[in-house]
Parts: C-alpha cells; structure tokens; sequence
C-alpha cells in the first residue's frame, strides 16, 4: 500500500502544490501589497531631422529624459525594461507608435535615470508610413515594463503632449554623420 | 538495493497477475488521466484565447528578462498591439513561434490593419532579418498572444527531454508501467 512510490509521488504532489501556491502569493503581493510612486518627465530636446524617406517621411530627434522608478522595485521584480516613444497621427494611420530609446535595469539603485539631449538609440528609428510628419503633433509617452521574478508581468506609462514636427523639411548636411547611440552590452549579430 | 529488487520484483508480480478485467480498468484509468490534460489544455486555450497559451523559452534573444527554459504564460485579448508589449508570433512556414516586444505600431482607422515591428530586447538588430523575405510587417494575423506572466526553471525539463527523445520514452514507459501496476 505505503510502497515507496506512493510515498515520493505524494511528496511530489504536495512539494509542486505548496511551491506554486506560493508563487502565486509572490506574484500577488506585487499587485496588492507594493505601492509606486514613480516620477517621469520627457521632452525633445532637439529636433535634427524631418526628411523623406523611401517608405515615408522619418525623424531624428534627441530627448530629455528624467524617471525616478526605483519605487516601482518590490521584492520580485527581477528588471524594467524603460522605452521612450513616440506617438502621432497621420492621414493614412490614426496610431503610429515608435520606440526611440530604451533600457533594461537591473538594480534598485540605478533606477534613477537622467539623461540630457540623450540621442536616438541603434536600431531604432522614428518614421511614418506616409508623408506626414511635417507640422504634426506628436506625444512622448516613457513606458517601464516590470518583469517579476516569478508571475505576472504589468506594464506602466506617462505620457506627455503638446510637441509638433517642424513645418518644412530639414536636415543637417550630413546625415551620415547624427549621432546615434549604441546600446550598451549587446552582441552585435546575436540574432535568436 | 535490496529494496530496489523487492520494488522491481513487486511491479513484475503486479504485471505477471494481471487479469483481464483489471487490465481494462487500467487502460481506463490511463484514458481519463490522458483525457482529462486534454481537456484542462483545450480549457486554458478557450480561456486565454491564445492557441498556445503556455509557452518555452528556447532562446536568448529576451535575456536577462527571459531565459532559456522559463515557461511564461500568453493572453490573447481583442485589444490591439502596442509597443512596449511584448507578444508571441508566428511566421508563416515556420514551427516555432517567437517572443519578441512590439517596438513599432502602425494602426489604420477602421479596418483594424495594423503594422507591427519587433525585436528581442537582447538583440541589436530588429526582427526584420528573422521575418519571412520581403516582409516588413507582422500583421494581426501572425499574434499568438502577449506575455502575461512567467514561471523561471520549470519549463527545463521539456528543453532535456526534447534534447534527449530517449530519455522521454523512458519516462513515457516508466510512467505508463506504473499506471497499469498500481492498484487503487
């Protein structure tokens, strides 16, 4: 009756049960415990670039980005994944949205991210599908993703309005040479 | 060891004593445990709406959020992609779906058509390069679902058994061994 086996697939059964009742506890005090109180602010900086491009017109554009997120940190965070994006509408899309820039933290107390005229991040980029962007009003939204250790994701944002594309095309004399981020610590090629 | 004999021998003994009418109970009892992970799977998929809602990670390409082997769990809604979420897609021709974040959105006013560009976030490049030739665009179509929620490790053990298929019909028949053998 009480051989062996029965005796390990039973303390199996109870082990996996208690071990994922409290990872649902875990992942529960994030939602009903932890309160944030994160404070954001961005705006452009400097607008470098609105121009044609084969598919439709493209920006180049640097922000200033001030998010104090280190209280959005509990207990099972394991990183926030911050991007910045930008936002518009365009006679052939109601809802265009691009990534400009983003970061992974890792540590509470690097949470506090300040960055003045911070340029466009590789591989990034800011375009519409159509000609559009001249004289168009855009947002910036700063969306921070929280990835827990164990359970559920949830993802916040600020969004911020009232900027607006320059009304006539421009770009520096050589657009090869704006300046553009690398991010930081990725291998190059590492694909899958 | 000597307890290990007495284990194996005590299986024989159930096995060698079988008689038909038992052996049909059991044959029952293994279509129930079979029928019943079927139907908690096609519950979960009704529930979720994703077509595979529970998932393996079987790359890099998302560290140090995901790793290799971390099971997450993926919700299907009605609402439309944005960026910063991060989905599952599938290619058309290709076996394995794909956890990447929606980095662009392109959305039209009424029909609902909608753009979408991705990249793993461990990744310099976008998706381009992994999507079909000539694609641009992931479309509504190719979401499976977004990420909802993570469990690290456990999905370990499909990675070693899909790595070693020994090792799993191993498992299959020790398991399936057991079933006929035990007597409750």
């Amino acid at each position: 009756m009480h051989s062996i086996w029965h005796r390990l697939n039973s303390l199996l059964t109870y082990g996996s049960t208690v071990l994922l009742a409290v990872c649902i506890l875990t992942s529960a005090t994030d939602f009903l415990v932890h309160k944030s109180n994160p404070v954001v602010s961005v705006k452009p900086a400097k607008i470098e670039a609105v121009s044609r491009g084969p598919e439709g017109d493209w920006a180049w554009m640097s922000v200033d980005l001030d998010a104090d997120l280190s209280s959005v940190f509990s207990w099972n965070t394991k990183q926030l994944f911050v991007s910045v994006m930008a936002s518009f509408s365009t006679p052939k899309n109601h809802i265009n949205e691009a990534v400009i820039w983003t970061d992974i933290i890792t540590d509470k107390a690097k949470a506090h991210i300040q960055h003045v005229s911070l340029p466009p991040q590789w591989a990034y980029t800011l375009s519409a599908q159509d000609y559009a962007l001249r004289g168009t009003p855009f947002n910036l939204t700063v969306s921070w993703d929280v990835m827990p250790i164990v359970g559920a994701l949830y993802m916040q944002q600020r969004s911020f309005s009232g900027f607006q594309f320059p009304s006539e095309y421009f770009k520096p004399p050589r657009p090869g040479r704006l300046k553009q981020q690398k991010p930081p610590g990725q291998i190059p090629g590492a694909i899958v | 060891m000597n307890a290990i004999k007495s284990l194996i021998s005590d299986q024989w003994n159930a096995l060698a004593t079988l008689n038909i009418r038992s052996l049909l109970l059991q044959g029952t009892n293994l279509g129930l445990i079979v029928t019943s992970a079927l139907i908690v799977w096609k519950t979960l998929i009704l529930f979720t709406g994703s077509e595979s809602p529970i998932v393996v990670v079987l790359s890099g390409s998302m560290e140090p959020g995901f790793y290799r082997g971390d099971i997450l769990f993926l919700y299907m809604s009605s609402k439309p992609v944005r960026t910063g979420e991060i989905v599952v897609f599938n290619l058309e021709g290709r076996d394995i779906p794909i956890v990447h974040r929606a980095i662009k959105v392109h959305e039209q006013d009424d029909a609902g058509n909608i753009n979408i560009l991705t990249k793993g976030d461990n990744n310099s490049q976008d998706d381009r390069v992994l999507y079909n030739e000539g694609q641009k665009w992931l479309e509504r179509s190719h979401i499976m679902g977004r990420v909802v929620g993570c469990l690290p490790y456990v999905g370990q053990v499909t990675i070693i058994l899909n790595d070693y298929p020994k090792l799993k019909y191993l498992l299959i028949g020790v398991l399936g061994l057991f079933v006929f053998t035990s007597n409750e």
